[in-house]
């Protein structure tokens, strides 16, 4: 199947030169059916790649050796969920879920824009293409994921274990579904800067790919933050590592994309602005990619560091200078003549909200790029770390969530000012409040956590008052029970009540990074059996150790007890396993164990007021003599006879263990992450639900104009 | 086995990718067409915001008549040129 495979992906790629240049032939000289070959290209795309792809998981499925990729991330040991996953931690399979992702989004934006933007879609194709044929071409030429191993390993590497976390099996295709959407408004601003066309249509037109991959990156980077609070041995979940903040800098802009849209849409203002987020979120999705892809920067993400760095720096060139070409040449077309009615109106804020997100952009993308930048002026590497970040992000944050308080209680025009006062009253009142019981608390002085409460009560207070009176006006038209007209209001209005959640989800979630980092608790301790350390008014106590084994791993831990005042609390497990490498010859039946990578298994009880976390890091070495002096008697003990050894090892841990290093954690309000992170992207998945058939206005093509203006709140 | 495959699946796709070539185009709405389209719906949604603003007390009655109208009116005449098209 690896030569069919192979063949696929030149088809693949032969496909995506054909059909971008049948677009550009069929839209420069009107062929329409030029046009709908490349059109069909798109789709036959998205077909072929499907191939590939099932190709490739087949080969997983059956651990399937002889393909190199399979060898390389797999192995039967591996569970059945990872082996069907595996296929996304690897260089090769990454890129091509990446160029699959994209011809399916592709496809559904060729499907989209047939009837209501035709006259974009040639170019619009043809850039969709070309990024599926630079990604294809990494795939054929560099990172081919049909590399054939001759003769077939009886066994593969397995998974990384870092990756054996079930967020971890969907958090890449997410992130890389919400970098592939971002390329589907780019190629629509590319099309309508080179047709002229830059009215409202390409914005309307991709409005929801642009919200989708909002939704798709916002899920996965709280998937990615789950696994780092939940697998990885540090004790946090966001650590402004570089390939978090490649995610981060697409969805910042895309954000800002999703609010100047609208006043577009309402106002016919800022289309520069608009087609430059469209450009800019698509590029720094690539710039993402290539982030984690190439290894450039020190991450914890590197996976893969690679020779892919220079084709996707050349890409990454070629596409700035060509957005940057395109609207300087439709710079007349771009401008605007509307003006701001008045600045206590939706839009002004909306314009607020967009320099906000898109400095908080800018200071993530100095922080990120500052290694590199460091290196080029000094000739030394030299990084930021997270005070740095947090100095600069905390203030813009506080400032994007009281506008994401204030933007719901404006209209669109301007407010009068006897309204907006008494639209601000209760929210401001709950602020202040706020502000004053936390600065009363028995908690630590933190000026910048205070606040972050105070605008976020002031943020979820805005959106509750607006969202109770909108329904209250419901009830009152229709008749109907609160509740029902409360459903019915956000059914009519998914757009609207969808991005209300959102705002209130994301104060909620901000609310838990700031109480979580004010004020958290750490105590790093070496104990034995029977020890204890204080952690945040706990007793944490040592009380047994455990080990375990599996074909997968070796598993060293610990039993701790936790206790408040001398009350039970809850008892912790956390523990360390280890992977071991096939190579026994080299390294001995029981060193092999310790060869390979560990992780670690942390140790969390969480409930909404702090989560109690904890690590373990055995201490090997007392061990060591047992590991080498079985090795060297033992040295090809065989797998019937190794599992008594482990059974040795692991009793002997059990039994005789040595003082092992524990980090414990007492963090507040870790769960309002995770609650807020939810609550906005049901928000979004609210938005983003397409209306119902019977609502929809159809298009002119299908039915004539109605000459009356259809509404009802 | 697998160049069979392989054949199979590329006729699959040139037959699919030139069909267009073998028979007539569907013709494109007109761009105008679609455009004005856009604009019905945006000048829609404009007219039911302001209708929930004004439910909801963010704008006044007599504001909500006045920009009711103006957003009636540039509707109204995007539904005209669309008739008329």
């Amino acid at each position: 199947m690896i030569t069919f495979g192979r063949a696929t992906l030149l088809l693949a790629l032969a496909l995506t030169v054909f059909g971008a240049g049948a677009f550009i032939y069929g839209g420069r000289r009107e062929r329409p059916e030029w046009v709908a070959a490349g059109r069909r290209s798109v789709f036959a795309l998205f077909g072929v790649l499907t191939v590939a792809m099932a190709i490739i998981e087949a080969a997983f499925a059956r651990s399937d050796f002889s393909f190199a990729l399979v060898a390389s991330h797999s192995s039967t040991t591996t569970p059945r969920l990872y082996q069907l996953t595996s296929m996304w931690s690897s260089q090769e399979g990454s890129l091509l879920l990446w160029v699959w992702l994209l011809s399916g989004w592709s496809s559904l934006a060729m499907v989209v824009a047939r009837r209501r933007a035709a006259a974009l879609m040639p170019y619009a194709g043809a850039t969709l293409l070309v990024f599926a044929a630079f990604f294809l071409g990494l795939s054929n030429f560099l990172a081919n994921p049909m590399t054939a191993l001759n003769p077939a390993p009886a066994q593969g590497t397995g998974l990384q274990p870092l990756l054996r976390y079930p967020a971890m099996a969907i958090h890449p295709p997410m992130l890389y579904s919400g970098y592939t959407l971002a390329i589907v408004p780019l190629a629509f601003a590319v099309s309508a800067l080179i047709s002229g066309r830059v009215d409202a249509t390409w914005l309307r037109q991709t409005r929801r790919f642009a919200l989708g991959s909002w939704l798709a990156l916002t899920f996965g980077i709280l998937l990615g933050a789950r696994w780092s609070w939940s697998e990885l041995g540090w004790g946090g979940y966001w650590a402004w590592d570089p390939v978090e903040n490649a995610a981060l800098l697409p969805w910042l802009t895309g954000t800002a994309a999703l609010h100047s849209l609208m006043v577009q849409e309402r106002r016919g203002t800022l289309r520069t602005w608009n087609v430059f987020l469209a450009l800019t979120t698509g590029i720094l999705a690539v710039i993402g990619t290539f982030l984690v892809r190439s290894g450039v920067l020190e991450s914890i993400h590197a996976f893969g560091a690679s020779t892919l760095g220079l084709p996707f720096v050349v890409f990454i060139a070629l596409l700035i200078a060509t957005a940057a070409g395109l609207v300087a040449w439709r710079r007349e077309a771009l401008r605007s003549e509307a003006r701001l009615d008045s600045l206590f109106s939706r839009e002004a804020v909306f314009i607020l909200n967009n320099l906000v997100l898109v400095g908080m952009c800018l200071v993530i993308m100095w922080g990120t790029f500052f290694p590199l930048i460091s290196e080029a002026l000094t000739g030394k590497r030299a990084s930021v770390g997270p005070p740095w970040f947090g100095r600069y992000t905390v203030p813009l944050a506080i400032a994007l969530v009281l506008l994401s308080g204030i933007g719901p209680l404006l209209a669109w025009r301007g407010s009068e000012w006897r309204s907006v006062r008494r639209s601000f009253v209760v929210p401001a009142a709950l602020a202040l409040a706020t502000a004053l019981a936390a600065a009363f608390a028995p908690l630590p002085w933190s000026l910048r956590a205070f606040a972050l409460f105070a605008v976020a009560a002031f943020t979820v207070a805005a959106v509750g008052q607006e969202s109770l009176r909108a329904a209250r006006a419901r009830q009152r038209s229709t008749g109907r029970a609160l509740p029902l007209a409360a459903f019915g209001l956000v059914a009519r209005n998914r757009r609207r009540y969808g991005g209300f959640l959102v705002h209130a989800g994301f104060a909620v979630m901000l609310v838990g990074v700031a109480a979580s980092s004010a004020f958290k608790h750490v105590t790093d301790a070496r104990l034995g059996p029977g020890q204890s350390a204080k952690v945040g008014g706990y007793d944490v106590r040592y009380v047994r150790a455990t080990a375990t084994y599996n074909a997968e791993k070796l598993s060293l831990g610990a039993v701790l007890d936790v206790t408040r005042n001398g009350k039970h609390m809850w008892t912790l497990r956390p523990s360390r396993g280890y992977y071991p490498v096939a190579d026994a010859a080299r390294f001995g039946t029981l060193g092999r164990w310790f060869e390979g990578e560990s992780t670690s298994e942390v140790g969390l009880r969480a409930d909404p007021r702090r989560d109690v976390w904890t690590a373990v890091e055995p201490d090997l070495q007392p061990l060591q003599s047992m590991i080498s002096g079985i090795d060297k008697r033992f040295p090809l003990a065989g797998p019937k006879i190794e599992p008594l050894f482990l059974q040795a090892l692991t009793e002997r841990y059990r039994l005789d263990p040595p003082k092992a290093a524990f980090r414990f954690i007492v963090s507040p309000m870790v769960m309002w992450v995770w609650i807020g992170g939810i609550g906005a992207v049901l928000g979004g998945l609210i938005a983003i639900w397409p209306a119902g058939v019977r609502r929809r206005v159809k298009s002119p093509a299908t039915k004539p104009a109605r000459t009356t203006v259809p509404v009802s709140a | 086995m697998e160049l069979l495959a392989f054949l199979v699946l590329l006729a699959a796709v040139a037959w699919w990718v030139s069909r267009p070539f073998t028979r007539a185009a569907p013709v494109a709405p007109s761009p105008e067409l679609a455009n004005l389209a856009v604009e019905r719906d945006i000048r829609v949604a404009a007219i039911r915001d302001a209708e929930l603003d004004a439910q909801v007390g963010k704008i006044s009655g007599e504001r909500h008549r006045e920009l009711d109208a103006i957003l009636r009116d540039e509707a109204l005449e995007t539904m005209r040129e669309l008739g008329e098209r």
